[in-house]
């Protein structure tokens, strides 16, 4: 135990102070503007935590630089900026019935009713708090979670456990993103290949280069996922609004804003808040179910517990707790794959992936929870498990992320409505614009603008299909750690060709894929959703 | 983020595009394993390395990957056929002439703003060169001194806002191209003025 605080300590501290030992404060002031960011985005149209994420990397990185050191300052900025949307998206649903990011949605279904029924102070206040506390308790989940399963999978799983793993969990995704899990699979495995180019392994030369010699130093990361998510999300969204030629109508006036939430009534809102943050906490643990399905799943259940349920979806506080709660508590709780086991869930860790696999020498995984005792040793300084002492320094973050919501997202939350009069049609093609600068002044020039140009048409074409493009930005991530798995396990398997097989955990995961892989083909058959 | 007209495209199209996906599918598997892969990974699938032990080649993973996308394109097409009417099989989109000249449409004043953001420098500088204002020998010797190298990003950013501006909404109002512009002036700011370790588009490439 004494280990594990230690180790807690050192975290905590490497965010206040320099290597030298000086008080560093940049950090802090970089969560600080992510959660303002975030909380602005989440309540403008046209713009989500991932979008704002997606062209803060580059952005970033271009400041920061690529050492340790600029691990934290933007870090810190992105997990602000996904914390901070969370709270954001909130107010336009309830005060003028458009949710500011998809996941705020559901919330209007109640918090809308309450504003047109002159309770929009209490509607908002009560979102804050469902939202933020939600938020908390994901994260305490995840600081707890995180750790014991990276523990675990360090001590029982090998090389061939660890490649059924990860394809168990890209046959999971597809199968639970988006309706066609077949074609989001083979998706998957396409963004696995696609990110082989220009790769190498051995003194042969890269990969299919198609002989450019560009390519050779593989494709720009951050360019290609700007593509694929955010220019492909712009492009489908500007045609549809092309083809609707519907003006943006001018949002009616806020409504009667009324009395403030009582701490009282704050007080019973306490177990509603537990119930979704915990459905919340649960969908956000499995990689590829968003927000949506948890807010939906937490509002569905709030309503048959309730012995009123014929209130839900007329104004009721218990209906926006239900939501907000849920969809907040995702965001902490998609980190626990992702820093256990460096699997990206959603679309808001594969940017804390990405930065952290830009940044430095720091990678998530379990090993970055081995609990290396601390010691001197003469001549070599002190030995220690440094990423450990970064894991809790990105702790601290979050914690200090969750305080700037408490107070600066309190305190903003009141003027957000706002921003609901930004126009979506001006926002999509300025992001446009400024992602494909960032794309060109990080990855050094006009091979990441047309990587991120080529990757949209490839996402915009997925898109169009229907084809989600999660599993196909995740399979592009995790393409170098599989294949360094699976050749790994198949050397020590000594050139056995059913090596992923021998193990009955690494079989047993595999006949979960399969069965998965049955499930979608059953669901093909009859055109019916996944799940 | 957004909500799209899926359904309404799926009704269109019909499961056709499940054939196609899987066909091309099929296509492109056959394509790597027989012409890309033997002429652009430079070792096989297994090789032997110094101590003479055999271990997976540079083509080992590419080729298994490609192996699985082949029964997953099949049980595609299978389960699109097996459905037996154009709504069988998996729920799919499609593609139109629309979109593909929507694809046109914005590729085109992408490229058209980016050659304008490539010349806008280099044309600066013959205008002033002839005018007797500069006596640089071309845009490569003033790419560093303000306003040169910030020209033509300047005008073919704030052209690339105004197109897809004009694109989203049929319609470019003064305010418009005040935004864009501004946009641009705010990135030359944060990128040119503020940092000194990075370069605005054409300059990456000079």
């Amino acid at each position: 135990m004494d280990l594990v605080l230690e180790y807690v300590g050192l975290g905590i501290a490497s965010v206040f102070q320099t290597a030298e030992g000086g008080i560093w404060l940049l950090p802090l002031v970089m969560v600080l503007i992510g959660v303002v960011i975030g909380i602005l985005i989440g309540a403008t149209p046209g713009m989500s935590g991932p979008f704002a994420m997606a062209i803060a990397l580059p952005v970033l990185v271009s400041i920061f630089g690529y050492t340790n050191e600029a691990l934290y300052p933007v870090l810190g900025c992105l997990l602000g900026i996904m914390k901070g949307a969370t709270v954001g998206g909130a107010v336009p649903a309830i005060l003028f019935n458009t949710p500011g990011t998809p996941d705020a949605f559901l919330t209007t279904l109640d918090g809308n009713p309450m504003a047109r029924k002159g309770q929009a102070r209490k509607a908002i206040q009560t979102a804050h708090f469902s939202s933020v506390m939600g938020d908390n308790f994901s994260d305490l989940v995840l600081f707890i979670a995180a750790p014991a399963i990276a523990i675990a999978v360090e001590r029982i799983l090998d090389l061939p456990e660890k490649s059924a793993l990860i394809i168990l969990s890209l046959c999971f995704m597809a199968a639970v993103v988006g309706n066609a899990p077949l074609k989001g699979l083979i998706g998957g495995l396409l963004g696995m290949f696609v990110s082989l180019v220009g790769s190498t392994l051995s003194g042969s030369g890269p990969r299919l280069t198609l002989g450019m010699p560009e390519l050779g130093n593989g494709l720009p990361l951050t360019s290609a996922v700007l593509g694929v998510l955010v220019l492909s999300e712009v492009l489908v969204t500007i045609e549809d609004m092309s083809r609707e030629k519907a003006r943006n109508a001018t949002p009616p006036e806020p409504p009667e804003m009324g009395p403030k939430l009582t701490w009282a009534e704050r007080g019973r809102m306490v177990p509603g808040i537990l119930r979704g943050a915990s459905i919340g906490t649960l969908i956000g643990a499995l990689p590829g179910i968003g927000t949506t399905t948890a807010a939906t799943l937490s509002y569905d259940t709030a309503k048959r517990q309730s012995k009123t349920p014929e209130a839900f979806g007329t104004g009721t506080p218990a209906g926006v707790i239900a939501t907000e709660s849920a969809n907040s508590a995702v965001s902490g709780a998609n980190l626990i794959p992702v820093m256990s086991l460096g699997i990206p869930g959603n679309f808001a860790a594969v940017f804390i992936i990405l930065a952290v696999e830009t940044i430095g020498d720091f990678a998530f995984g379990p090993q970055v929870f081995r609990f290396t005792p601390i010691r001197e040793v003469e001549g070599f300084g002190t030995i220690l498990n440094e990423s450990l002492v970064i894991a809790f320094g990105l702790f601290t973050m979050m914690v200090l992320a969750n305080a700037f919501n408490w107070t600066v997202g309190g305190a903003l939350m009141g003027v957000l409505g706002y921003l609901v009069r930004i126009p979506k049609d001006v926002v999509l093609p300025l992001i446009l614009t400024v992602s494909l600068t960032a794309a060109y002044v990080q990855d050094g020039g006009y091979l990441g603008l047309v990587t991120a140009c080529v990757f949209a048409v490839i996402g915009y074409i997925l898109r169009r299909l229907d084809v989600s493009v999660l599993p196909f930005v995740i399979g592009f991530l995790l393409a170098p750690t599989l294949e360094n798995l699976v050749r790994g396990a198949y050397t020590a398997s000594g050139g056995d060709a059913l090596f992923l097989l021998k193990s009955p955990i690494a079989l047993g995961m595999l006949t979960l894929a399969v069965l998965l892989l049955a499930r979608m083909v059953r669901q093909a058959r009859r055109g019916t959703p996944a799940m | 983020m957004t909500s799209r007209p899926a359904e309404a495209s799926s009704e269109r199209t019909g499961g056709r595009w499940n054939l196609w996906f899987g066909l091309v599918v099929l296509g492109f598997a056959a394509l790597c394993l027989t012409v890309w892969f033997p002429r652009d990974i430079g070792s096989g699938f297994l090789q032997e390395n110094l101590t003479g032990r055999v271990v997976p080649g540079d083509a080992f993973f590419p080729v298994i990957l490609v192996l699985l996308m082949v029964p997953l394109a099949i049980l595609l097409i299978f389960s699109q056929l097996r459905g037996g009417t154009a709504r069988g099989g998996e729920p799919v989109g499609g593609i139109g002439l629309a979109n593909l000249a929507f694809l046109a449409r914005a590729a085109l004043v992408t490229i058209l703003s980016l050659l304008v953001m490539n010349w806008a420098g280099p044309a600066l500088v013959g205008i002033t060169n002839a005018v007797g204002l500069t006596e640089a020998s071309g845009y490569r010797a003033l790419s560093g001194t303000f306003p040169f190298n910030v020209a033509g990003f300047f005008l073919g950013a704030t052209l690339l806002t105004c197109a897809f501006l004009y694109i989203t909404r049929h319609e470019l109002r003064p305010r418009d191209g005040l935004i864009a512009a501004s946009t641009a002036a705010l990135l030359i700011l944060l990128f040119a003025g503020l940092l000194d370790n990075v370069q605005l588009p054409p300059n990456a490439d000079l």
